[in-house]
């Protein structure tokens, strides 16, 4: 059967050649050769493993960035959050307040309805830990006498005391005869706060201003991609070709490079997670707390590897609207 | 089915390429459009491809005419067309398939559709034992037959060739004239612009032959 014999039946029927197919048959042509192209951009970066690489570290490294100080940020916001939460104060003994005072007192409090609960720290238990965690266990031992006072860690009802009612309690408790001093200093966690929410002004800052370097990063790489594709380009226009389609091999290419920095970076944002997550561990510790560092989940990790193939796809955008588009065959 | 009509073209710098130029080719025509280098043949094969508009005058393509043709409905006036280039202007990184299939992947046939499709242009002009060869390791007749395969593929109307046998001898050249003239007979309409007056007269086809952007003379078809 000739070609143009067809051609001779197509033109009788009156119908334009490119009639001769169905509808929902053109329909799946139409994602067959997206999937084909998805496919064949994925296959043209994976035939130049090297330069695809040096391309993919660099704008992994540009993601990285941002998301490992994000997650670090979203940590201490996470920690100074919850130190406000737990309004615990400590009430310090007056010196020669003996242990058994102390604990008679804590007993008392805990009768209290707006006391939550009491914590008795005895002289010796707060020596043990001090000579645990201090370092100065040698210089207490030269001691003869243990001169830290027993302390009772308070924890009021939340309900009963809600914030603005603390400094009351606080203020009454201060006058009992055992009373040292409480210590109850919400301004250093507000101080906290505040330089939490700075830092996560500047995660923002920083992140927009490397994804903007991704997105040129990608559209410096396509952009040499369609300089050595050009005639490719311009033979595909004289046959009739759309701006989409020639554009569409340059779009998935971006996303390629997108998507595969992403997920480079989601690598190197566990990993630093990983190596930290174990001083973090330590740290917290001292604290008497046993923090885990809240790492990227699968939300944010989805998050991460979405944006990045869309960057992607604007810095291929970038290049069609600026290059592409007026490639034409002359 | 291509008509010009008192077309003029300036260049911006290289003055008037086409001056007042008219004539028409019917449906069916082979015509050839002859006259010396800078004589305004490409030019004119430019015009009716949308590579470029006239400054003044009309070109009408099937009925449309080419002045108001918005340019993101250019592609889908190109794809009636077939186009052959005296430098054949073929993928060198695709096998003779994939460059045949070009204006069917384009205008979004299936796979099937145009496997089968391919098969017959390649089979057309001889080439069909070398669907998988690369342009380069092809000879150049049958680089130009690939690139006249893929013109006539997705079954054009018009085919439009600029100097189609000016890189071959004279043998080949008349093959490829032959190819034409089976094209015209079932009804395609076909306009080469060539300067190879010798294989022309051989042909005896209709003539334009243009000087300095202007028709100068003409002979009528012998068949």
């Amino acid at each position: 059967m000739s070609v143009l014999n067809t051609s001779r039946k197509n033109v009788n029927r009156g119908a334009s050649p490119l009639d001769a197919t169905g509808f929902s048959k053109r329909l799946d042509a139409y994602f067959q050769a997206h999937a084909q192209v998805f496919l064949a951009s994925l296959g043209r970066l994976c035939r130049a493993p090297i330069s695809t690489a040096m391309t993919v570290i660099v704008i992994a490294i540009a993601l990285a960035l941002p998301a490992v100080f994000y997650v670090l940020v979203d940590n201490a916001r996470q920690v100074s959050e919850k130190i406000v939460l737990t309004n615990q104060f400590s009430l310090f003994m007056r010196p020669g307040v003996s242990d058994d005072e102390a604990a008679n007192l804590a007993n008392r409090l805990l009768q209290r309805p707006e006391i939550a609960s009491v914590d008795f720290i005895s002289k010796q238990a707060a020596l043990d830990e001090f000579r645990e965690y201090s370092g100065f266990a040698g210089a207490l031992d030269i001691l003869e006498f243990n001169p830290l006072p027993a302390v009772i860690q308070l924890q009021p009802d939340e309900f009963l005391v809600p914030p603005e009612a603390l400094q009351v309690l606080i203020t009454e408790l201060e006058q009992l005869p055992e009373t040292g001093f409480v210590q109850f200093d919400l301004d250093w966690v507000k101080r906290l706060q505040a330089i939490v929410e700075f830092a996560r002004i500047g995660v923002l800052i920083l992140s927009v201003l490397l994804s903007i370097a991704v997105i040129f990063i990608i559209s410096n790489t396509i952009r040499l991609e369609l300089k050595s594709r050009s005639d490719e380009v311009v033979v595909a226009k004289l046959l009739g070709a759309t701006n989409g389609f020639v554009g569409r091999p340059f779009l998935y290419s971006g996303f390629w490079y997108g998507l595969f920095g992403g997920l480079v970076a989601w690598g190197v944002v566990l990993s630093v997670l990983l190596i930290i997550s174990e001083p973090v561990r330590k740290l917290s510790l001292l604290y008497q707390s046993n923090y885990q560092l809240v790492s990227l989940g699968l939300e944010r990790s989805i998050a991460l590897l979405v944006i990045s193939g869309l960057l992607g796809v604007m810095g291929a955008w970038v290049v069609l609207v600026h290059q592409l588009f007026k490639m034409n065959p002359k | 089915m291509l008509q010009f009509d008192k077309v003029n073209k300036r260049y911006e710098g290289t003055g008037d390429a086409l001056v007042d130029l008219s004539f028409h080719v019917e449906k069916g025509e082979l015509v050839f459009l002859t006259g010396h280098s800078g004589a305004g043949k490409t030019t004119v094969l430019k015009l009716a491809a949308l590579i470029e508009r006239c400054t003044r005058g009309q070109v009408i393509l099937d009925g449309e005419n080419l002045g108001r043709v918005a340019a993101r409905k250019i592609p889908y006036i190109r794809r009636k067309l077939g186009l052959i280039f005296q430098d054949y202007r073929l993928l060198s990184d695709r096998s003779v398939f994939d460059n045949v299939a070009l204006p069917l992947v384009i205008a979004g046939f299936g796979r099937r559709e145009i496997a089968s499709r391919v098969r017959a242009a390649l089979d057309k002009v001889s080439l069909l034992g070398k669907e998988s060869f690369y342009p380069q390791m092809l000879s150049g007749g049958e680089q130009q037959r690939v690139g006249i395969a893929r013109a006539v593929v997705h079954k054009p109307s018009v085919i439009l060739a600029d100097e189609p046998t000016g890189n071959l001898d004279p043998d080949l050249s008349l093959e490829i004239m032959s190819l034409f003239d089976q094209f015209r007979q079932v009804g395609v309409t076909i306009l080469v612009a060539s300067h190879d007056l010798n294989l022309i007269s051989k042909m005896g086809c209709r003539l334009l032959y243009l000087e300095q952007g202007s028709m100068t003379g003409g002979e009528a078809c012998q068949y």
